[in-house]
């Protein structure tokens, strides 16, 4: 009991992930807008589709909206209506001029209601204006008072345009990922003490985490495909953190091919073993040097392979931080049981 | 100076086994033009882009029938008699050096005969020489720590060619980005950069398979 405290909190914490991670709502959010391109010095009514604002709940007077593209130009909404539990229509008076001297520019569309606070969707409205007068533009998009806004009540995950719910993905997906490569070291560090002292019991612990490691990067393989058939509109593209992920799990699938193929329980110790190090030294740079030199679609350019630092909220954290333990120490379990298993099968061929 | 000299001795006892079975040369030879006779003739007009990728597969598989021999014909007495004789750090200096060169003289082979029976887009011919170099450098490291693994685990030739080519990826795709700028496909402003991390990889591989092999070896 002492003994498998980690279990338990294995289990808590898996626990803790699926409910609240499936069941934390999502911000509210502007999914589209239309129309999306106005003419300056028109009056027009835009319909808004939400996702999560609660419109049920609220009146049609506790909205305010804005138009801006700087949080010092704004115009605010003349009228606003709630139509039905999604959509909501807004209508502005565009001033004849714009606050540049481009002929087209873009406008982000604000909302904001007590309980729900603000959201935003960045660069939704083209406004094109025929006459340019930047002073002018500045004097009549000043009058928006964009101030005062409302923050939102309770936890929620951040809306993301495009990812919408399938946001809760990066529990499983990345988490697996990063369970995944713990478990590859562990099994390192673990093949390097077998080659140092030839005791038998490291290989099985080495070769059962390599087992469990190669199951949950399949996982994180099938998660992402997943994940991309929803957001990217594909199972599978030609990207290449794609490609070299898929890359080393071929190399790991290699290693129990070369298990399986030696008969001899020492010699397959040793060259396994000798073959999990080698394969991991080239991991380091299918992973972590080469998505880093060709532009990718997967999130994270530039920095870390996985995913950028603003992608994660704290919200986010609250779950996502958990669930890597949760998947490390849940990997850690299944290579035991593994391992039980193949001391037992030894001692039943033995005797 | 005993050890460069004992590794000197192999590399020159591999060479002279080479050339006493004169049919291993030849019947690589005639695998390379025989492939790139076929791939000229499926392939009537070959852009520089394709031109680079044939290049690499056709290394990729020519190196790894090559070096699959290359601790299978050590038949088992005289493996023994090799213990007696070297260290295994020795032994393995000593293939490394042994595959690097005849590997760089199998890719100038597989250029020429591309030169001869496809075309010749090479813009800049000594970038793409230096990948070649590299990329037999590269490759020599993987494949010979691989089939060492591989001829310890019997059924070597399926063997081999499924623990090799996972493995040789990150290696080659660097050497795709620098002969893609030795045929002015990529612009050559990272080559130095690329070059770099391309010797980073493999010196991290050296160091790793100079440990592994006394391991692999003594069993």
């Amino acid at each position: 009991m002492k003994k498998n405290w980690w279990k338990f909190l294995a289990i808590i914490l898996m626990l803790y992930v699926l409910i609240l991670g499936f069941l934390m709502p999502l911000k509210p959010g502007i999914i589209s807008v239309s129309p999306q391109s106005l003419n300056a010095g028109s009056q027009i009514t835009l319909k808004v589709k939400t996702y999560n604002a609660k419109l049920e709940e609220l009146k049609s007077a506790d909205f305010r909206a804005w138009l801006l593209n700087d949080t010092s130009f704004a115009i605010a909404a003349s009228k606003i209506a709630v139509l039905n539990a999604q959509t909501i229509d807004i209508d502005f008076e565009i001033p004849t001029y714009l606050t540049s001297d481009d002929k087209i520019v873009d406008y982000s569309l604000v909302i904001d209601a007590p309980k729900i606070g603000s959201f935003v969707l960045p660069a939704s409205i083209i406004i094109k204006q025929d006459s340019i007068n930047v002073s002018k533009g500045k004097d009549l998009w000043s009058k928006g008072n964009f101030k005062h806004l409302n923050h939102y009540e309770g936890f929620a995950i951040p809306f993301r345009n495009i990812l919408y719910e399938t946001l809760r993905n990066t529990y499983f997906h990345v988490s697996l990922w990063f369970s995944m490569f713990i478990l590859y070291l562990v099994s390192v560090i673990y093949s390097i003490k077998f080659l140092r002292n030839k005791n038998q019991d490291f290989d099985t612990i080495g070769s059962s985490l390599v087992e469990v490691g190669t199951l949950f990067g399949v996982l994180g393989l099938i998660t992402g495909s997943i994940w991309a058939k929803n957001t990217w509109g594909t199972y599978w593209t030609t990207d290449v953190k794609l490609n070299m992920a898929a890359v080393s799990m071929m190399i790991y699938a290699a290693y129990l091919i070369l298990r399986s193929s030696i008969q001899d329980e020492d010699r397959k110790a040793i060259i396994s073993s000798a073959y999990n190090i080698f394969a991991f030294f080239i991991i380091i740079p299918l992973i972590f040097v080469i998505p880093r030199l060709t532009d990718s679609l997967h999130p994270g350019n530039g920095g870390n392979p996985g995913f950028g630092g603003e992608d994660l909220d704290n919200t986010l954290r609250l779950v996502f931080y958990p669930a890597i333990i949760a998947f490390t120490l849940m990997g850690f379990w299944m290579s035991n049981l593994i391992i039980r298993y193949k001391k037992i099968k030894q001692k039943l061929s033995e005797s | 100076m005993n050890q460069i000299n004992n590794v000197w001795h192999l590399i020159v006892k591999d060479f002279n086994i080479e050339i006493r079975q004169r049919y291993i040369l030849a019947s690589i030879l005639l695998y390379v033009i025989s492939t790139v006779f076929i791939i000229s003739k499926i392939l009537q007009t070959v852009s520089p882009m394709l031109w680079n990728a044939i290049f690499w597969i056709l290394f990729i598989f020519t190196a790894v029938n090559a070096m699959m021999k290359s601790f299978n014909q050590e038949i088992s007495s005289r493996e023994l008699y090799y213990y007696y004789l070297a260290s295994p750090v020795e032994i393995i200096i000593a293939k490394f050096i042994y595959n690097f060169i005849s590997l760089i003289i199998m890719g100038l082979l597989i250029f020429g005969s591309f030169i001869i029976f496809i075309n010749n887009p090479i813009d800049h011919f000594a970038i793409f020489i230096v990948g070649i170099i590299l990329g037999a450098l590269g490759v020599s490291v993987v494949f010979t720590l691989v089939s060492a693994i591989a001829s310890k685990g019997g059924n070597s030739a399926t063997l081999m060619s499924v623990l090799s080519i996972p493995l040789i990826l990150p290696i080659i795709l660097f050497n795709l980005r620098i002969t893609a700028m030795g045929l002015n496909i990529l612009g050559s402003t990272t080559f130095v950069n690329d070059i770099l991390m391309l010797l980073a990889i493999i010196i991290i591989l050296v160091g790793v398979s100079l440990i592994l092999f006394p391991q692999i070896w003594r069993t």
